[in-house]
């Protein structure tokens, strides 16, 4: 038993070393095309929106043309993947900070999708929810199960697990880097939506079911957000830039994350100059121009015309709040 | 739960553990038994009951042929065990494909006939437990071996979880005394049990699985794809089919090994053959042999003259095809290999070559460059065939226009950097095996193991996200 034990030992060892040296070695984050894009415009971005799907809809020439017009010439650039949110949203927006943007002024994030989590089985080891997974994760998960959000069953704490173990051991790496020479198509990335079976079905029913959602939920919850949206900005704080939150026009009755009581507390005891700023665009009657059929591509999404007049809105909403602080603080 | 996948990692760690901490042979092979249905049954817990069916039927007929000399009802014994299981195929694998071929005819001819579709699910691995299963029944009707009287030993060695469901087809002679005797962990040979596994691990999971995805797309529409892109989908089919396959005989054998059993040899480099007589005395070797001891043989062999022979050939061929499935597409594999094989027996002089390996071995250099290029285009065109999903795609994929949006297309030469060197490493291992197991063996443990895991940090590296199904578990 013991000469099993000293065996099983050695090749833990060789696999850990051989491992950590793989890590080391192997280009350290993925190339993703829409990030690629990105980075081309880094010199000259000076807002930077970033979130999930809804985010790529944003037309950011439409947001340069209105803050021009308005005499508030800012550059705008964006980064929207389906699905970017919770630990996710937060590691991306470090990656992406990590890199020189000399200019970068302000960073709008959208929290539309909140700081949730979709650990479906469907997505277990696929490449980005692996990406994710590592050790700084772990805080955020355990303060995410721990929250009373979700329970932790043994099996997803074991996929917990195992993803960090996937991520650490560069598993399926060969496939992603094969992707990007050319070689094969790279592995199938994302997570799969969620079921939207019990959505109205017409435009008309899909507008009113909004608006009432809505209401019952602005009657019944006043609350600002949660700590999440601090981490977010001190995220791009650390970064040297400021940050803003914004909820994209969607069909659903977006919850704001929910603070506790402590948290509540000690926000008001918090000056006003370092408040939180959230720009609620999912609001079909303050912004009824977005809700339109012409404005709306599938399902959730604006089309390109949406987009562009939501970037428009977005310059009016960001000249109107500027506040000097929030420049480069490099 | 396939070898390459982390719950069979966990299914065999518990499987491994209890089996050598429990202290007689008979209760480890109460808990094998155990553990083969369990992991059968955790595809399809339905078709558990098929397979412990088909054992006792087969059992039943072993000691019925063992209790009775007579002639005529040892041979009704057998006629009813060979239509049991040939039952048990014909219906779950070919009831379909001949109804709806006979409609297809009818139709043709004229006459209206509805087509009764019966949804049928494919158990497992079917063809290998039944034919696996009456090897036996047929080499005790034969009397080259006796009726198995252990029940349990029997059942074992029928559902084997290393062999169960894409073999290699395990002969009782070979299989059943290896029941008998009491295992001791210390004698098991584990760095061979080790590195087979790791091999055949990185030839499914690194080679074979990361090939699937990318060539699928061109065998569903070869249209779509341009005659380089064609080209190269067809020779990447046969290393993807070799190493999946391949991969697979060797994680059973070391799975199998580190159990405490020895399982038959399935491959031997089939595609370093320079014939094709060669590679099918290399190729799913348990299979080859199980055609020529229970149909060619039977059907008279190479006795008689040159066209019995030829039929003979020809009907192993494909019968061999259509043991694969019900598909048009391997019966045209069968048949293409039968003519070849035909065509090889009649063009060389078996009286001056005894055997394939001395005919070869004593050809010039460039002989043998060509003889094994050729073997190798046909086998792969061949694979082709065998690979799509009907006869309709395969003329397509060799002779159809390409649609304009992609018919420019060419691929990375990195692909064919990566064949050609697949190809090299396998013949240098191929080569030089001996010398290489050598200096693993002379391995000292604190070299070894930690050598063996670094191994597993690459292979990691290459094992793409998503297992792939073992193409044979179809079949």
């Amino acid at each position: 038993m013991a000469r099993f034990a000293l065996r099983l030992l050695l090749v833990l060892l060789g696999l850990s070393f051989g491992a950590a040296t793989l890590y080391l070695i192997l280009p350290a984050a993925r190339r993703e095309r829409d990030r690629d894009e990105l980075l081309r415009q880094k010199d000259v971005c000076q807002v930077l929106f970033i979130g999930p799907s809804y985010v790529n809809r944003l037309v950011p020439a439409a947001f340069d043309d209105e803050a021009r017009r308005i005499g508030f010439p800012k550059r705008a650039c964006k980064l929207g993947r389906a699905n970017l949110y919770g630990y996710d949203l937060m590691r991306e927006l470090e990656i992406v900070l990590d890199h020189d943007f000399p200019k970068l002024q302000l960073v709008a994030i959208d929290i539309t999708l909140k700081e949730s989590l979709r650990f479906d089985r469907e997505n277990w080891f696929k490449p980005r929810v692996i990406a994710w997974h590592t050790f700084g994760a772990i805080p955020w998960l355990a303060r995410y199960y721990s929250g009373g959000k979700r329970k932790l069953k043994l099996l997803t704490a074991l996929a917990h697990t195992g993803h960090v173990a996937a991520h650490y051991t560069s598993l399926g790496r060969a496939r992603e880097l094969m992707g990007e020479v050319g070689v094969t198509p790279g592995a199938a990335t994302g997570r799969a939506r969620p079921s939207k079976s019990n959505r109205p079905k017409t435009h008309e029913a899909k507008v009113t079911w909004h608006l009432e959602g809505k209401a019952k939920v602005r009657k019944k919850d006043q609350s600002v957000p949660s700590r999440w949206a601090e981490e977010l900005r001190a995220v791009t704080r650390r970064h040297g830039v400021d940050a803003f939150f914004f909820y994209s026009p969607v069909w659903g009755a977006v919850r704001p994350p929910q603070s506790t009581k402590k948290e509540r507390k000690e926000r008001k005891e918090r000056k006003e100059r370092d408040a939180l700023v959230f720009f609620d665009f999912n609001d079909a009657a303050r912004y009824p121009e977005l809700y339109t059929p012409d404005v709306r591509a599938e399902t959730d999404h604006l089309n390109l015309t949406g987009g562009a007049i939501q970037a428009r809105h977005l310059a009016h909403e960001i000249e109107k709040r500027w506040d000097k602080r929030w420049t480069k603080r490099k | 739960m396939i070898f390459t996948q982390f719950v069979f990692f966990v299914f065999f760690a518990v499987a491994a553990a209890v089996h050598w901490a429990l202290p007689t042979n008979a209760w480890r092979k109460r808990w094998l038994f155990v553990a083969s249905y369990f992991f059968y049954g955790y595809w399809d817990y339905r078709f558990v009951a098929l397979v412990f069916a088909s054992t006792c039927w087969d059992f039943a007929t072993g000691l019925w042929l063992g209790n009775t000399d007579d002639p005529r009802r040892r041979r009704l014994f057998i006629t009813l065990s060979v239509a049991v299981n040939l039952g048990i195929l014909g219906f779950f694998k070919y009831y379909n494909f001949f109804v709806h071929s006979a409609v297809e005819l009818l139709t043709k001819l004229g006459v209206h006939a509805a087509e009764p579709t019966l949804s049928i699910v494919l158990p497992v691995g079917v063809s290998f437990f039944t034919f696996q299963s009456m090897s036996y029944t047929i080499d005790v009707y034969r009397r080259k071996l006796e009726p198995e009287r252990r029940f349990l030993d029997f059942a074992l060695y029928v559902a084997f979880f290393p062999q169960l469901v894409a073999g290699p087809i395990a002969r009782a002679r070979h299989f059943l005394p290896q029941l008998v005797e009491t295992r001791a962990l210390a004698a098991i040979d584990g760095r061979r049990a080790l590195v087979l596994f790791s091999v055949g691990y990185f030839k499914k999971a690194c080679v074979a699985d990361n090939i699937a995805a990318s060539i699928d797309p061109v065998f569903a529409d070869p249209t779509a794809f341009s005659a380089a892109e064609r080209l190269l989908a067809s020779t990447l089919y046969s290393v993807q089919i070799y190493c999946d396959f391949s991969g697979y005989t060797d994680m059973a054998i070391g799975v199998a090994a580190l159990l405490g059993y020895e399982l038959a040899k399935n491959f031997d480099s089939p595609y370093l053959s320079l014939n094709v007589r060669e590679f099918w005395q290399r190729w799913h070797i348990s299979l080859s042999t199980w055609l020529r001891d229970y149909l060619y043989v039977p059907l008279g062999g190479n006795r008689g003259g040159s066209v019995r022979v030829a039929r003979n050939l020809m009907l192993t061929m494909l019968l061999g095809g259509l043991w694969h499935g019900a598909n048009w597409t391997f019966l045209l594999w069968g048949f293409l290999h039968g003519a070849a094989l035909v065509a090889h027996r009649f063009l060389t002089r078996p009286s001056a070559s005894p055997s394939s390996a001395a005919t070869v071995s004593a050809a010039p250099p460039a002989m043998k460059v060509l003889s094994w290029a050729a073997t190798f285009v046909f086998v792969a065109f061949c694979f082709t065939i065998f690979r799509c999903p009907d006869i309709g795609t395969a003329w397509q994929l060799f002779t159809a226009p390409t649609k304009a949006l992609s018919s420019g297309a060419t691929v990375s030469p990195l692909w064919w950097l990566a064949v050609g060197l697949l190809g090299a490493v396998h013949w240098a291992v191929y080569t030089y095996r001996a010398a290489l197991v050598a200096r693993a063996r002379a391995l000292p443990e604190n070299a070894f193991y930690p050598a063996l895991g670094l191994l597993w940090a690459v292979l990691l590296v290459g094992t793409p996200l998503t297992a792939e199904a073992f193409i044979y578990f179809q079949f």
